[in-house]
Parts: C-alpha cells; sequence; structure tokens
C-alpha cells in the first residue's frame, strides 16, 4: 500500500506540479511530437500538451497545439523528417495507417521512439487515450477522458436506441462540393451518422471517401444534408443557388446543415461532442437543453 | 585549352560546392562548424546526435540521390533528343516517365514485394512501362527525316494523358495509398535516405553509364539515316539499344523520386551551349548540368515552404515549362508546324 503511494508522496513533497494533478512517472516523455491531429488533441486532453514540441500543419485543435513547431503534413513525402529528428523527441505519436508506414520505418531507422496508435474509428477511441495515457504517465487523466468519452457515446446511444429504424433520417455527408464527395461505410464520419441515429445514404459503399454523380445523390433523397463548415456547399444549398437539389427532401424541409468539419473526422477526445453536434441535427429537440447540461462542457472548438 | 575541358574542370567543382552547400541548407539550422565536424568524421562518429542523424541519414544520402537521379534525367534528355532527333524531347515529354509511373504504381497497387538482381520489382515494372510508353510513341510519331517535331511532341502527350489516367483509376481501386502515391506522383526527395539510395543506384548508374556509350550511336543518328548507313551502321540496332538505355534510365529515376519534368529538356540544350554538338561531350556535360540544376531545384524545394516539403517536380516544371514554350516557339518559327 505505503508503496503505491510513494511517487505520489514524493510528487507532494517536491511541489513540482506544473498544472494540478500532474503525476510525472520517472521516464515519462518529455519532449513528444505527434503526427495526426486527433493525437495531438489526446495528448492535450490527457493533460501532457505542455510536452508536446511538435504537430502536423493540420492540428488545429486546442488552440495551443498551433504555437508548437509544424513538422510537415500527413505521409513521408510532405513532412520534414530533419524537423522532426531536430526536436529531439523522446516520444513520436504516429498513425498507425498505410498512410504513415513510410514515415514510421524512417523515424525508428534513426533511433526515435515511435508509437503507432490506432485511431481511425469509434471503437479504438478509448483504447487509444488509454494507450498515450500509459505512454507519457498521465494514465488516470487519460482513464478518466477514455470514461467520458464512452459515457457521452452511450448517453445518446440510450436515446438514439428508442428510435424505429424507419424514424432514422436518410443522411448525406458532403466531403466536399466539386466534385460532389462523399463518405462511405469504412469512415469514421459514417460510424458518427449511424451511432447518431441516421442512416447513411452511401453506407452500402465499402470505401471511404469517394466521387458521387449528382443523380445518384438524388436518387438517394436524403432526408439531412451535412457538410463541413469550411466549404461553400452548405450556404448555397441553404440560399437555393446550387441548380439540382431543390427536389431533395433535406432541401424541400430545410435540414441541410453546416458543422465543424475537423470535429467530426478526428477520433479523439471530442468524439462525444461530435456524436452530440450530429445527433442534434439529425433529431431536434430530442437532446433538449436540460439534458445538455448532463455533458461535461468542452473546450469551445471556435478558433 | 578547348571549352569541353574547361567544362569538365569547373562543372565537378562547381557540384561539389553546391553539395557542401545543400548539406549545411535546411529547415533546421546547423552551424558551419558542426556541419564540418559531421563532413569530416565521415559517419564514424559514434554519437548518434539529431545533428549526426540529420546530416548522414537525411541530408547526405538526399544529396547524392538528387545528383544521380539528376545526371541520370539530363542524360537520358540528351539521348531522347538525339533518338528522336527532336529538340523537344525530354523522358517526361516524350511519355517515358508516365509509362514509368504506371509500372511502379501497378507493382505498389499489387503490393509486390519481390527483388531481382537485387533491384525492387517496383524498379523493373517501371521500365516495362518506360518501354512500353517509348515504343508507342515511337511508333505512333516515328523519327527520322520525315517524322514531324510536333507529331513526336503530341504522341508523347497522348500516351502521358493514357497512362495517367491509368494511374489515376488504380489510386481510385486502391484507397489505402491514394495518398502515398499522389505525394510521390508529384516527384520529390523528401524522406528518402540510405535505403533508397541503395536500392536505386544500380539501375541509376547502369543507365547512366549505358547512355554514355550511346554517344557514338547518337552522333551517326545525327548525320541522318541515309549517311550513317552508307557509314554501314546498324541503325536497327543502335536504336533499340538507345531506347533500353533511356528507359532503364528513366525507369530507375522515376521509381525513386517520382515524376520531375523538364530537367531532361533545360540540361542538353544548355550543354549544347556550352560544349558543342558532340554527343560524347554533351552527354557528359548534360549528366553533370542535370545534377546542379535537380540540386539547385530540390535546394528550393526543402526550404522554400519549410517544413512543409515541396514536390520538386513543382519546381522544375516552373522552370522548364516556359523554356519548353520559347523552344516550341523557336522551332514552329523555324520549320513551320508539322514539318
Amino acid at each position: 500500500m505505503l508503496q503505491a503511494l510513494r511517487p505520489k508522496i514524493a510528487v507532494l513533497l517536491l511541489g513540482l506540479a506544473a498544472c494540478p494533478g500532474a503525476a510525472a512517472t520517472e521516464a515519462a516523455p518529455q519532449r513528444i511530437v505527434s503526427l495526426l491531429p486527433s493525437l495531438t488533441e489526446i495528448l492535450f486532453a490527457v493533460g501532457a500538451g505542455d510536452r508536446v514540441v511538435g504537430v502536423t500543419t493540420h492540428c488545429s485543435f486546442p488552440p495551443e497545439a498551433q504555437g508548437r513547431t509544424v513538422v510537415g503534413g500527413y505521409v513521408r513525402e510532405s513532412m520534414s523528417l530533419e524537423l522532426i529528428v531536430g526536436l529531439e523527441p523522446d516520444l513520436v505519436l504516429a498513425f498507425d495507417d498505410d498512410a504513415q508506414t513510410a514515415v514510421i520505418a524512417e523515424l525508428r531507422r534513426f533511433g526515435l521512439p515511435v508509437e503507432a496508435i490506432a485511431v481511425s474509428s469509434v471503437q479504438e477511441v478509448a483504447a487509444a487515450i488509454r494507450r498515450i495515457g500509459e505512454l507519457v504517465g498521465r494514465n488516470e487523466a487519460a482513464d478518466e477522458v477514455a470514461q467520458e468519452v464512452l459515457a457521452s457515446i452511450e448517453q445518446i446511444h440510450r436515446r438514439i436506441d428508442e428510435i424505429p429504424t424507419e424514424k432514422r433520417p436518410r443522411v448525406f455527408y458532403a466531403i466536399w462540393h466539386e466534385p460532389l464527395m462523399t463518405a462511405g461505410r469504412r469512415t469514421f464520419i459514417h460510424e458518427l451518422i449511424e451511432l447518431a441515429g441516421g442512416k447513411n445514404v452511401f453506407g452500402d459503399v465499402d470505401r471511404e471517401y469517394f466521387q458521387v454523380s449528382l443523380e445518384e445523390m438524388l436518387a438517394r433523397d436524403p432526408q439531412v444534408i451535412l457538410g463541413a463548415d469550411s466549404h461553400g456547399l452548405i450556404p448555397s444549398l441553404v440560399d437555393g443557388s446550387q441548380p439540382g437539389w431543390s427536389q431533395v427532401a433535406a432541401i424541400r424541409q430545410g435540414r441541410a446543415f453546416g458543422i465543424d468539419g475537423d470535429i467530426v473526422s478526428r477520433p479523439g477526445p471530442r468524439l462525444g461532442e461530435a456524436l452530440r453536434l450530429i445527433a442534434d441535427r439529425l433529431h431536434p429537440g430530442l437532446f433538449s437543453p436540460s439534458s445538455a447540461d448532463r455533458f461535461r462542457p468542452l473546450p469551445s472548438s471556435d478558433p | 585549352m578547348n571549352r569541353f575541358s574547361l567544362f569538365l574542370l569547373a562543372a565537378p567543382v562547381l557540384l561539389a560546392l553546391l553539395m557542401i552547400a545543400s548539406v549545411s541548407w535546411g529547415p533546421v539550422p546547423i552551424p558551419a562548424e558542426v556541419v564540418w565536424q559531421q563532413i569530416l568524421s565521415a559517419g564514424w562518429d559514434a554519437e548518434n546526435g539529431p545533428h549526426h542523424v540529420i546530416i548522414w541519414q537525411l541530408r547526405i544520402p538526399r544529396i547524392l540521390l538528387v545528383v544521380l537521379v539528376g545526371a541520370t534525367l539530363g542524360c537520358a534528355g540528351t539521348v531522347f533528343q538525339g533518338l528522336f532527333r527532336n529538340p523537344l524531347a525530354d523522358p517526361f515529354v516524350i511519355g517515358a516517365s508516365g509509362g514509368a509511373a504506371l509500372g511502379a504504381v501497378v507493382a505498389i497497387v499489387l503490393g509486390l514485394e519481390a527483388h531481382f538482381s537485387g533491384v525492387h520489382i517496383v524498379s523493373w515494372l517501371a521500365f516495362a512501362g518506360a518501354l512500353s510508353a517509348v515504343a508507342t510513341v515511337y511508333a505512333l510519331g516515328g523519327f527520322g527525316r520525315h517524322a514531324s517535331k510536333v507529331t513526336l511532341i503530341l504522341a508523347g502527350a497522348a500516351v502521358s494523358t493514357m497512362f495517367g489516367a491509368a494511374v489515376s483509376f488504380l489510386m481510385l481501386l486502391d484507397q489505402q495509398s491514394l495518398q502515398v502515391i499522389f505525394t510521390w506522383l508529384m516527384g520529390g526527395f523528401a524522406g528518402r535516405s540510405w535505403p533508397q539510395l541503395a536500392s536505386s543506384w544500380p539501375l541509376l548508374t547502369g543507365g547512366l553509364v549505358w547512355m554514355l556509350l550511346c554517344a557514338r550511336p547518337l552522333d551517326a543518328l545525327a548525320l541522318g539515316e541515309e549517311t550513317a548507313a552508307g557509314l554501314g551502321l546498324p541503325l536497327a540496332r543502335a536504336r533499340i539499344l538507345i531506347v533500353f538505355g533511356a528507359s532503364l534510365a528513366t525507369a530507375a529515376a522515376v521509381a525513386v523520386a517520382g515524376i520531375i519534368g523538364f530537367v531532361g529538356l533545360i540540361a542538353p540544350h544548355a550543354a549544347r551551349l556550352l560544349v558543342g554538338a558532340s554527343h560524347h561531350r554533351v552527354l557528359v556535360a548534360s549528366a553533370l548540368l542535370g545534377s546542379l540544376l535537380l540540386l539547385l531545384a530540390d535546394n528550393v524545394a526543402r526550404t522554400l515552404l519549410a517544413p512543409v516539403e515541396m514536390p520538386v517536380g513543382i519546381i522544375t516544371a516552373f522552370l522548364g515549362g516556359p523554356f519548353f514554350l520559347l523552344l516550341l516557339r523557336r522551332h514552329h518559327r523555324r520549320v513551320g508546324f508539322g514539318h
């Protein structure tokens, strides 16, 4: 018992805790480079943000992350390996995905400690958060974040579960408008839509992101259209300046909405928020303001 | 001392200086004395610090690879121009690069992992692709006295477009590799290190030497078919040997660095201006100039938008595109469209 307490006592005695609850393990990495926006979000959420020294051009959240050294884009060809090495990281978090196999192999060859984290689906989020907690010596904080994420999924799931299939709206998610691109079954956004009580109209396609024809979209007559705020489709749909869309149920009923594209594309600590964002649009009123209080307020995503 | 000897003296010195300067340039600032220390330690420094890794694992292998690819592309340009007797030819314009890219993408999408004679199958399929592209253009555009300079370019463009469409189609089928292929296709040396140099130098050097040995047949072709035949030169065999060498070299370059256009266009023209028209001179000079040019372009690519790496193909296209149009205009005036 006493042995288990000793590290905590030591921390208390030293009074080194820079931020409340910081429990630095002896070997905890102090210079972390993250190669994926969702990994960056997890690092900050578990309280290791002050130890993050390098991020990618896409790491926009939390805002503090943008102050870190940017090491480049997403794949080996768009990253500066030299900058990563130059930061002298004692931990590099990478995405366990084909896109980063090359960069992971190179960095390991240089002797850098690289951890590849699988974080592409809803299922993997909690495990990824806990794994990162372990790696950076923030197990308890990570466990808390993971619990919160799972709880918010559970909360939404309980409400959605009562909704019969026929009352679940058909949803079209517009990744891009020119050309018109959407998300298939193998994407995170597809999972979110289904969990939030919607039916992805292109959920039958066993792919990631792909281009679709306007006519195929019309034939599937979505009742809700969602798209990232960052591109111009949704406003032009709402003001009716997009030809050909007027007969779609979603447009006739005024149910085309822009949502924060970053939140809904990153499997990370804001998963609950992403789910809420979508569920609110699919089932207005189901999550009344009073019930919203039960959700822990997460940091605002506004820049 | 003639111009060629002067060039042979000056260009390697210039290249060596630029290579050393390139080692000290990069997004991570490293003091000059550390750079020298690292270079002089010849990589034997046991300490594996970040500067050591940056210089010996990232900058030096990359610079060597750039120099080798630049020489290969410059030389291939000279060979293609001589083969087709067309000043507008280069591996990119002719469609050889596009063909090589298709071959390489097929290997990547199929996930082929095999080595033949120590060379990765990606390079061999790239070679097959380049060879078939050149053969197609050869058949369509032809060469010799009656071939039109513009027809050849059009044939090259058509073949490039077809092969490019096939690449896009394969990328659609295999989304897993999409991002990887896409960035590789744009051409560049980001993240290339010893493993890539180790797997590509045999074909690159092999192609380079092969092309340098083509000087004589190329000189013969330059005399015109009748004259060459009159001198008793076996034209058909010479052409096949030349096509093989240039395709091999192009494929090796594309397999390791993607599609990099116009180096093979600029280098030979600059070389002819500097050392005259004899092929053994132009080949050597265009190899050296290709290295210099590509190394300069790559230095811009890795520092201009740092930390984001730029595909070096963008920079060579910015330099080479206008140059190509200028050449096209000049020849258009001189010989008229379609002749």
